[in-house]
């Protein structure tokens, strides 16, 4: 018999407070560590008293509003920036450019000394101005409020980053990461706001690729593709398989950028985001380093491939704060609609093939596969009618050309079944852009709406993607471990979070009611995550359908739930 | 056993040898540490957090009077802390963590049976909040007030909190039988 719960969390979680031992040793490194704060502190108090102050009152004037009744709740969702509250816009911008002069201050403390004064004199500006913002539009929920504070800290240890610096108590490229830290965490600020304006919300992901983009420079393992170096494959797949595309590093992983942008804007955003000569240079750099070589591309060519790009971006996400409204879409509201149910119908038809994929046998793999075929046979007809995009319809096209090919490797055995689902998953990717743009053309553009919907469906496609992988690491798995890479666990299971913060931000109260009641993904995360921790068992104990069926069943609610926003 | 029960020192002294501090350092330091691992997920960061919290605390002076004061306090950095890191992780955790395969994970050693595991996974799969409001009061032993002081919420949030959580933990972990 299982004992009560409560019983089995005491016991379960009893031995981690034996984890590590108050040793006297340690002791006396906590007291020297806190002897050196105390200098530090001594040393600089002087200096910074004036800034602390600033920030004091910064952030009393934060709490002080935060706790006092706010301006109208009521969202703005949909309005143009003209009506948006010119308050949140300001502090929108005001957050791109803090954005903007952190991550200038870091290029210029790893590459360009001499201009290290005014850059910090640009983020001292900027700093002031946001807080001005920050004080004039307080944060309206709790998670805001928490953003905002982080930004508080962060700017706060500035201080102490500078006084490091110029002490040469710490490298110039800890000092670049603690300041594209904070350039994300500025980031951060609006996508906490961008529940309440889609330009917001479109600023967000440009500003948030911009502190990637700063991030990647320092650390190019980052952006160089998340991948396993080749080897030999794990039996008991047979030999001569290819193991298909690498997952995308993370100066990709703002090439969806969904919503939030006028359609004529997101042109130039993907025209940035698919020049790959910074991406490149990045990965020859890792390559390099994995190696043990020299770098054979010098930092400076990096640094200002990220420069460039860093600043391309931040002006599309200014411009798109000061985008003018669209004009009234002239296509038929209904045939618009029925866009967004059948693209959404198809995420969901292409994530159960996946699935077959990964899990299934022939049968429910040609079930699966019929069935996305009738789903796009009807998309097509709903695109066909409503007239929409007519570039996005032909780039959906373009991947749903390559389906066949992905599904006779599979067939011949050619290909990994893991390397057959991470390109039908870029076909998926490139139709959900077709249902990006169903809902930039619908007449009302409600962004909360719009985001839950897009960010809840990416969280089922990754859930359902890292699961099968992580199915296939069970004992007892028909295939087991062939092709499962956990770095590309890792990084769904980063998607999964990724998406599921984007939904929890930019979703209705009554979206994320509704996830909580229907959204039962616990067994399934639960599941990748002793997958991703690589500790066999990889499964839970039970039989491999059994574990199946359970997973099954929380994707189909989550699925079911997606579709039932989609309308 | 919370702090209040294990600690017995109440002498006014300044946060250094022999202070509050360090009798919550020598009765909690390991509690704490495996707090922290279940929050950020790896044993380095975790005693790394732990010290820094303790350091930071120490640094602060003598205003922390009584061991019950300090262990609060503390505690409050480490959760604040293990939150910042994993924030850190939004684009960190993107990078493969260079971990050999087969290397054995952060409870490596500590966790005895498969029960033990299991329940873990599903701690550390729960959503942050539920997680904290799990591990504070399961492992640290916080009653719902200091649970709601530590993390800054209200009161009937860690209940909220921990009614999900061990809804979610009780299908996770259904028997399979």
């Amino acid at each position: 018999m299982t004992p009560p719960l409560d019983e089995r969390l005491e016991r379960a979680l009893a031995p981690h407070a034996a984890a590590a031992e108050p040793t006297d040793a340690r002791w006396a490194d906590i007291a020297a560590r806190a002897q050196r704060m105390r200098r530090r502190d001594r040393s600089r108090r002087a200096v910074v008293v004036l800034a602390a102050a600033a920030l004091v009152i910064g952030a009393l004037a934060l709490v002080r509003l935060d706790r006092g009744p706010g301006p109208d709740g009521t969202v703005t969702a949909g309005d143009p920036p003209a009506t948006v509250d010119p308050k949140l816009l300001d502090l929108a911008r005001a957050s791109v450019e803090l954005a903007a002069a952190l991550a200038d201050e870091a290029r210029a403390a790893l590459v360009a000394p001499s201009e290290v004064a005014a850059a910090r004199a640009a983020t001292d500006t900027a700093a002031a101005a946001w807080r001005r913002s920050a004080d004039r539009r307080p944060a309206r929920d709790e998670d805001a409020r928490e953003t905002d504070q982080v930004v508080v800290q962060r700017l706060a240890s500035l201080m102490t980053n500078r006084v490091s610096q110029d002490q040469h108590a710490s490298t110039p490229t800890r000092n670049a990461i603690n300041l594209g830290y904070a350039s994300q965490a500025v980031a951060s600020v609006l996508g906490t706001r961008a529940s309440e304006a889609s330009s917001v919300g479109g600023a967000r992901e440009l500003a948030d690729a911009g502190a990637i983009t700063t991030m990647a420079v320092e650390t190019p393992m980052l952006a160089a593709p998340a991948v396993t170096p080749p080897g030999p494959l794990p039996s008991p797949d047979p030999g001569g398989l290819t193991a298909g595309t690498s997952p995308p590093g993370i100066l990709d992983r703002h090439r969806g950028l969904a919503g939030g942008l006028a359609p004529a804007r997101r042109g130039a955003v993907q025209e940035v985001l698919s020049d790959r000569r910074l991406v490149d240079a990045a990965t020859t750099r890792a390559a390099d380093l994995t190696a043990g070589r020299d770098p054979s591309v010098p930092d400076d060519v990096v640094v200002a491939l990220a420069a460039e790009r860093q600043q391309r971006l931040i002006a599309l996400a200014l411009a798109a704060l000061a985008e003018q409204p669209a004009a009234p879409s002239p296509l038929d509201p209904a045939a618009v609609h029925a866009v967004v149910r059948d693209e959404t119908a198809l995420r969901a038809a292409r994530d159960g093939e996946l699935w077959a994929t990964l899990v299934g046998d022939g049968g429910p793999l040609a079930e699966a596969r019929s069935r996305a075929d009738a789903v796009l046979a009807a998309a097509r007809r709903s695109r066909a009618a409503a007239g929409v995009d007519a570039a996005a319809v032909r780039r959906a096209e373009e991947v749903e050309a390559t389906v066949d090919d992905i599904r006779r490797a599979h067939d011949a055995g050619s290909e990994l079944p893991s390397a057959s689902a991470r390109r039908l998953a870029a076909v998926r990717d490139g139709e959900v852009q077709m249902l990006v743009a169903a809902l930039d053309s619908g007449p009302v553009v409600d962004w909360r709406r719009t985001a839950g919907l897009v960010a809840l469906g990416e969280y089922a496609t990754c859930i359902t993607h890292a699961a099968g992988l992580a199915l296939r690491r069970v004992p007892g798995a028909p295939a087991p471990t062939g092709g499962v890479d956990v770095a590309e666990l890792r990084a769904l299971r980063q998607a999964c979070a990724d998406a599921i913060n984007r939904f929890q931000e930019g979703s209705t109260p009554d979206l994320r009611a509704r996830f909580r009641a229907d959204g039962d993904d616990s067994y399934a995360m639960a599941l990748i995550q002793r997958a991703v921790e690589d500790a066999p068992p990889a499964g839970d104990g039970r039989p491999w359908p059994e574990q199946v069926s359970r997973v099954r069943a929380g994707l189909d609610r989550l699925a079911g739930l997606v579709a039932d926003i989609a309308g | 056993v919370r702090a209040s029960d294990a600690l017995t020192v109440e002498a006014a002294a300044p946060a250094d040898a022999g202070s509050p501090l360090e009798a919550v350092f020598r009765a909690r330091y390991g509690r704490l540490v495996g707090v922290a691992r279940l929050l950020v997920d790896g044993h380095a960061e975790a005693e790394e957090i732990v010290q820094e919290a303790f350091a930071r605390t120490f640094a602060r002076g003598p205003d922390l009077r009584t061991p019950d004061e300090a262990a609060a306090y503390v505690q409050r950095v480490v959760v604040n802390l293990a939150r910042d890191t994993v924030r850190r992780r939004v684009v960190a955790r993107r990078l493969p963590e260079p971990v050999a395969r087969n290397a054995p994970g952060a409870d490596g050693g500590v966790l005895v049976d498969d029960d033990q595991r299991r329940v873990t996974a599903a701690v550390r799969a729960l959503p942050r909040r539920q997680r904290e409001c799990v591990v504070l009061r399961y492992l640290l032993e916080c009653s719902t007030a200091e649970t709601a002081a530590t993390l800054a919420i209200a009161e009937g949030s860690v209940k909220s909190h921990l009614s999900r959580a061990l809804a979610a933990l009780g299908d996770t972990l259904e028997d399979p039988r």
